[in-house]
């Protein structure tokens, strides 16, 4: 079951694909020999900063945190928030949709009081492999 | 109407008249964040805090005007030159006029006093300030 992230727009993202399973050995001549456990990749990194927000805006991301993670669901994103600003072609690696992927927060979001009712919010998802 | 000049303006400090005041300014600003989000064309900004500041400059004279801005950010009394504390300074309450009813008040911080000595040059002080909250009056 996925939770939908709340109608807030970032201020920066950063996105990096997840890596394939595979190991590598490196003989003493140079040679390298992989090994590949799957054909899927696993563990994108999703980085958002939500900067000078409102307070309330906070919360409903706070809010968001709390009811995935009480559950451990995952969280969709839309174009109407985290994917905000996205063409469509990039909007979909980003969304990791299709992929197997899923989206939960990699560690709770950092709120950081700005000024009297605004605050700074940055959240880090980590695309999950759940299951396969 | 009436246009103001150095004729009209006057300085109180700590509601005492300062005498021998050549200049005063002082500098109000704004400070903005910015809310630009990815989707957006263009930069957004919202209010942040804002800050006054200003500077003076006074005459020496005998009567002692300028030696009260020196005295508030120079402190005497070490002991010795291993002895580091004095007496703290504190903010005052400058009242800057434009004429006699045209005004504006604050308290502040004396954050730097400039003098030098010069031949041919009236020996005199530079004063700069930073305002501590709000104005406490303004009826300009």
């Amino acid at each position: 079951m996925a939770v939908e992230f709340p109608e807030v727009k970032p201020t920066s993202r950063s996105y990096r694909p997840g890596k394939f399973p595979q190991i590598q050995f490196e003989a003493l001549n140079g040679a390298t020999t992989t090994i590949r456990y799957g054909q899927k990749a696993f563990n994108a990194e999703l980085n958002l900063t939500f900067a000078n927000i409102s307070d309330s805006k906070a919360a409903l991301i706070i809010g968001n945190y709390r009811t995935s993670m009480a559950t451990f669901d995952s969280v969709t994103f839309r174009s109407n928030n985290a994917l905000a600003g996205l063409e469509s072609a990039l909007e979909t690696y980003v969304s990791e949709s299709g992929t197997g992927l899923k989206w939960r927060y990699a560690e709770p979001p950092q709120v950081e009081s700005v000024y009297p009712g605004i605050s700074t919010v940055t959240c880090t998802f980590t695309g999950y492999l759940d299951g396969v | 109407m009436a246009f103001y000049s150095g004729l009209d303006g006057q300085l109180y400090l700590n509601g005492t008249k300062v005498g021998k005041v050549q200049n005063w300014s002082l500098n109000a600003s704004q400070a903005v964040l910015e809310t630009t989000s990815l989707e957006d064309t263009d930069r957004t900004l919202i209010n942040g805090v804002r800050s006054m500041s200003g500077s003076c400059r006074v005459f020496y004279h005998s009567n002692g005007d300028a030696s009260d801005f020196i005295n508030n950010i120079i402190k005497s009394g070490a002991t010795s030159s291993e002895d580091g504390a004095a007496t703290q300074s504190t903010t005052v309450l400058f009242k800057l006029h434009v004429n006699s009813t045209k005004y504006i008040e604050v308290y502040a911080w004396i954050t730097g006093v400039s003098m030098s000595m010069a031949v041919g040059e009236v020996f005199s002080v530079d004063v700069t300030f930073e305002v501590s909250g709000h104005a406490k009056a303004e009826t300009l």
